[in-house]
């Protein structure tokens, strides 16, 4: 190891020792660390693991493929990156070793003399000193802090007294770089034997099966046990908001003997036997659902209860699809007037309903069941839902047959002026057997739907009636025998980076003067980092108990 | 060289170290009282649904952030006005202004409990962490004021704490700073320290950044030959102890920095048993962590000192903002707390 340390001279270095050389350098250091922070600059602008659509149509199909080659989809499990990532961890392995046993010797007891440094603060004391000999100088510096000393003599012949704290701070070099070395380790080792997949299970369902993303497909891998929800539940702030996810999970080994069971909740996971189950989302496991179809297509507004599931779909013969896409059973909106303010509110379950229609193209419903006279719907395209309040609900067939029955008599007479229109809905209201002194009641309120209805051109209207949910928990699964090394590594390199910074090294001279029968003193003194202040203000106290004796407060 | 013959003048050395520790405890001592003055009388006007400038922490908000814009002005004035007295001033009333702004945070963490029936720390929304930032910058100067005895970079500090304070300004009126509840991910007890932490190394990486402006001024008015007496200049140290000003705060805030890092990756572990999922938040983080790892290589082995480096460390701090602001404002991901509206 020695001549790696100490060439003889760069002639006789042969090649691997000039590579070693230069991977350790500090110029390969700094452009390894400024090349790892300027890389990562480029995932962080654009969006990691999206699918491809995504990339297509913001980049064009050239720049697709040519990001694509790069690998710039998922650009930190990259070659590349990962390459570059290795060689800056190869990089302070062979630091530690090609420069770790020269910070080793500096944190050896001094053995001579250090000479006095040209470029540090220097302070004197003359006059009357009480500590002017070098023990009592000593005596002084020991209350300071200092605990190492070596006496000699300077160049001219003056005697020299040289102190030192922070004799220990430069473990920190081994600390540091040793720590970033073992957090490698660490995640190499999670990486290779490890896994981390998710696992999604309806309550009262179990399954042993983990899938692991591997690139952009999945990898399974079997547990040797049943995992099993036992119940899945949300629990809620009063305003509506989720509060926590928690799931009662339970391990079943062979011969349904239960071999660990907790509550976990999203800061709370479960491990055993080294595989740990996180709480870590949750979704909609195929809810019942009911709802009241209006179909504004046909004549007089047909009406059908229909009995679904989230995400299945249903189809007709016209080749419309309905896909039930999502049930929240909790909306929280604020209700405040005021844009500053909050006031927010749960308004109860909502469905969406997406509605493709070769006529009409996509068109996605959001109905409420507790607010069933809302009308929101997107277009395909549209940035933000449209609502309105239809004055009543389109399950109310009553309701939809009077409406269907008025636009068809607005139709057939043409009705232009408000007189007209008055007497086409007086026609509709006889039609449907309405009695005539509801008139003022209802007029307004079809009317509004009316032109609503003729204004948004809508195929079909939904109302929400019912819904029975079935959730599953979302599990992540992990196995990290990495993880020690990662933490042992993670405290070393802040324990590390405390003793450098916190408590650096100090080296104090004190030359000793003669000059007539008075004694002057010189101080000098040097901090790793070079900060000066502290060290002026430290001479001058030291000065001053120099001076007389005593170290000040 | 630079030698100094000491006179001594008496002994009228200013605060000693076991004297400065007796005055911090006491600071501590008057912020806790004063929150606890303000929960015990104030608890009564605070309800379900209190409209956040309605709360008693509002108020102390914003008596320390007017404390803080004289303390500015008084720390510029005092470059040109050296008397002892106006330096006094200055620092007083930024601590009293750290005091009121801490004291608001502390009250305002009472007050969750009440308004949204979920006590969580204040350190979950945007305004809420700026708020910390203002603070916690202005103690690390003062702690490094009172350690060296100089103030002149006070007058460079005060004008970013004065940035935050407008930033929080803009978020009340954009109406972004009324509490609210926690996801569930966040209500962990590693998230209160991460956060802390990170905004210690902030903070430090403000004060550095100040203090490599002061740095740069003194030395383009060296260079333009103005001399050590030109206008303001004069109160400021010599360029190589504010070169070492520098170092000191970004030594202060790294480890702090890293350890703040390193409780990220342990929340994170125990609420989604990974521990780094590169989102631009913590890749940010990693950026600013190196930057400056950086700067050490080249200050402790490559021997960089002066101009350049408080380049770095104003660049530095560029990094650093973006990390805090700059990723919430234009990138997407899971630290979606303060998410611009
Ligand atoms: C990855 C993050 C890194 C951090 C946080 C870090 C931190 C530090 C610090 C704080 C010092 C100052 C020690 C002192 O002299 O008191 C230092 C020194 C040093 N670092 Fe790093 N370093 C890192 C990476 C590297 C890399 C990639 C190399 C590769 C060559 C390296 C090689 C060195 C060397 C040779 C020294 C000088 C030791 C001496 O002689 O004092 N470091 N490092």
């Amino acid at each position: 190891m020695a001549e790696l340390i100490v060439p003889k001279s760069e002639s006789q270095k042969n090649l691997a020792l000039r590579i070693f050389d230069f991977i350790s350098s500090m110029p390969t250091a700094i452009f390894l660390l400024c090349m790892v922070a300027g890389l990562s600059v480029i995932g962080t602008v654009l969006e990691q693991n999206q699918p491809s659509d995504f990339y297509l149509s913001k980049l064009g199909p050239f720049w697709y493929k040519v990001f694509a080659a790069m690998g710039l989809y998922n650009m930190y499990a990259s070659w590349w990156f990962i390459g570059i990532l290795a060689f800056l961890v190869l990089s302070v392995s062979i630091a530690l070793v090609r420069f770790g046993p020269r910070v080793w010797r500096q944190m050896q007891p001094l053995a001579k003399v250090p000479d006095w440094p040209g470029d540090a603060a220097t302070m004197e004391v003359a006059g009357e000193i009480a500590a002017a000999q070098p023990d009592q100088v000593r005596g002084v510096l020991h209350q300071a802090g200092f605990r190492e000393f070596v006496r000699g003599r300077d160049g001219e012949g003056n005697e020299l007294l040289v102190a030192r704290k922070g004799r220990w701070a430069k473990i920190g070099f081994f600390l540091v770089h040793g720590g970033v070395v073992i957090i490698a380790v660490g995640g190499l080792v999670t990486s290779h034997f490890g896994f981390r997949g998710v696992m999604n299970i309806p309550t009262k369902d179990s399954a042993d099966i983990v899938y692991v993303q591997d690139g952009s497909s999945y990898r399974e891998i079997k547990l040797p046990f049943e995992v099993r929800n036992n119940q899945f539940a949300i629990d809620y702030y009063h305003t509506g908001m989720p509060s926590d996810y928690r799931t009662d999970l339970a391990l079943v080994g062979e011969g349904g003997k239960v071999l660990a069971a907790k509550r976990i909740t999203v800061n709370d996971p479960l491990t055993y036997k080294g595989i740990t189950f996180y709480q870590a989302s949750f979704g909609d496991a195929g809810s019942a659902v009911s709802f009241v179809l209006t179909d504004l297509t046909k004549p007089n507004f047909p009406q059908q209860l229909v009995h679904s599931n989230v995400d299945k779909q249903l189809g007709d013969e016209m080749g419309n699809k309905i896909n039930i896409s999502e049930l929240r059973q909790h909306n929280v909106v604020n209700m405040s007037q005021d844009a500053g303010k909050q006031m927010l509110r749960d308004v109860g379950p909502s469905l969406d309903v997406t509605l493709q229609s070769p006529a009409n193209g996509t068109i996605t419903y959001r109905v409420y069941q507790l607010y069933p006279n809302m009308l929101a719907y997107a277009r395909m395209g549209d940035k933000d839902m449209t609502y309105d309040d239809l004055g009543f609900s389109p399950g109310d067939g009553k309701m939809m047959a009077l409406l269907a029955g008025y636009l068809k008599q607005l139709e057939q007479s043409g009705a232009a002026t408000p007189d007209a229109r008055r007497a086409a809905f007086a026609a509709a209201m006889k039609e449907q057997g309405v009695p005539a002194d509801r008139a003022a009641e209802l007029g307004p309120v079809i009317a509004h739907a009316a032109d609503v209805l003729r204004r948004d051109a809508l195929p079909m209207l939904f109302s929400f009636s019912d819904f029975t949910p079935k959730m599953y928990t979302g599990l992540q699964v992990a196995r990290d025998p990495g993880s020690p090394l990662i933490w042992i590594g993670s405290i070393m390199l802040i324990l590390g980076l405390a003793v450098m910074m916190y408590m650096p090294e100090l080296r104090l001279w004190v030359r000793f003067l003669q000059s007539g029968g008075d004694a002057t003193l010189q101080l000098c003194g040097k901090s790793a980092g070079r900060s000066e202040m502290g060290v002026e203000l430290l001479l001058e106290r030291l000065c001053r108990g120099l001076k007389t004796g005593v170290l000040p407060a | 060289m630079n030698e100094k013959t000491l006179e001594l003048k008496g002994s009228e050395l200013s605060v000693s170290p076991s004297n400065r520790v007796l005055y911090w405890v006491s600071l501590l001592i008057i912020m806790l009282g004063l929150t606890g003055l303000t929960i015990f009388f104030e608890a009564h006007s605070v309800g379900p649904g209190t409209p956040f400038d309605k709360l008693p922490s509002y108020k102390w908000t914003t008596y320390g952030n007017l404390l803080f814009a004289v303390s500015a002005v008084v720390y510029i004035a005092h470059l040109w006005l050296p008397a002892e007295a106006v330096g006094k001033w200055a620092t007083g009333l930024a601590t009293g202004g750290t005091i009121a702004v801490l004291v608001g945070l502390l009250a305002r963490w009472f007050e969750m409990h009440e308004v949204l029936q979920d006590g969580h720390a204040p350190v979950s929304n945007l305004y809420e962490v700026t708020m910390l930032f203002s603070a916690v910058t202005v103690l690390i100067y003062l702690g490094m004021e009172s350690a060296y005895r100089n103030r002149a970079a006070g007058a460079f500090v005060m004008p970013i704490v004065l940035s935050a304070v407008g930033f929080e300004l803009w978020l009340v009126y954009d109406g972004q700073a009324s509490p609210s509840n926690l996801v569930p991910a966040l209500k962990s007890y590693w998230m209160y320290s991460h956060v802390l932490a990170n905004f210690i190394g902030y903070a430090a990486f403000a004060v550095a950044a100040a203090m490599g402006v002061m740095y740069l001024l003194r030395a383009n008015a060296e260079k333009r030959g103005l001399g050590a007496d030109a206008f303001a200049i004069r109160a400021f140290p010599e360029l190589r102890k504010i070169d070492g000003l520098i170092f000191k705060a970004i030594a202060i805030g790294f480890p702090v920095f890293t350890l703040a890092t390193v409780l990220g990756a342990a929340w994170a572990y125990e609420a989604w048993g990974g521990y780094w999922s590169w989102d631009p938040k913590e890749t940010w983080a990693l950026i600013v962590w190196l930057t400056y790892a950086t700067y050490f290589h080249l200050r402790f082995v490559k021997g960089w000192v002066g101009t350049r480096m408080a380049w770095w460390a104003i660049a530095g701090f560029g990094v650093t903002l973006f990390c805090f602001l700059g990723v919430n404002l234009y990138l997407s991901g899971l630290h979606s707390y303060g998410k611009l509206g």
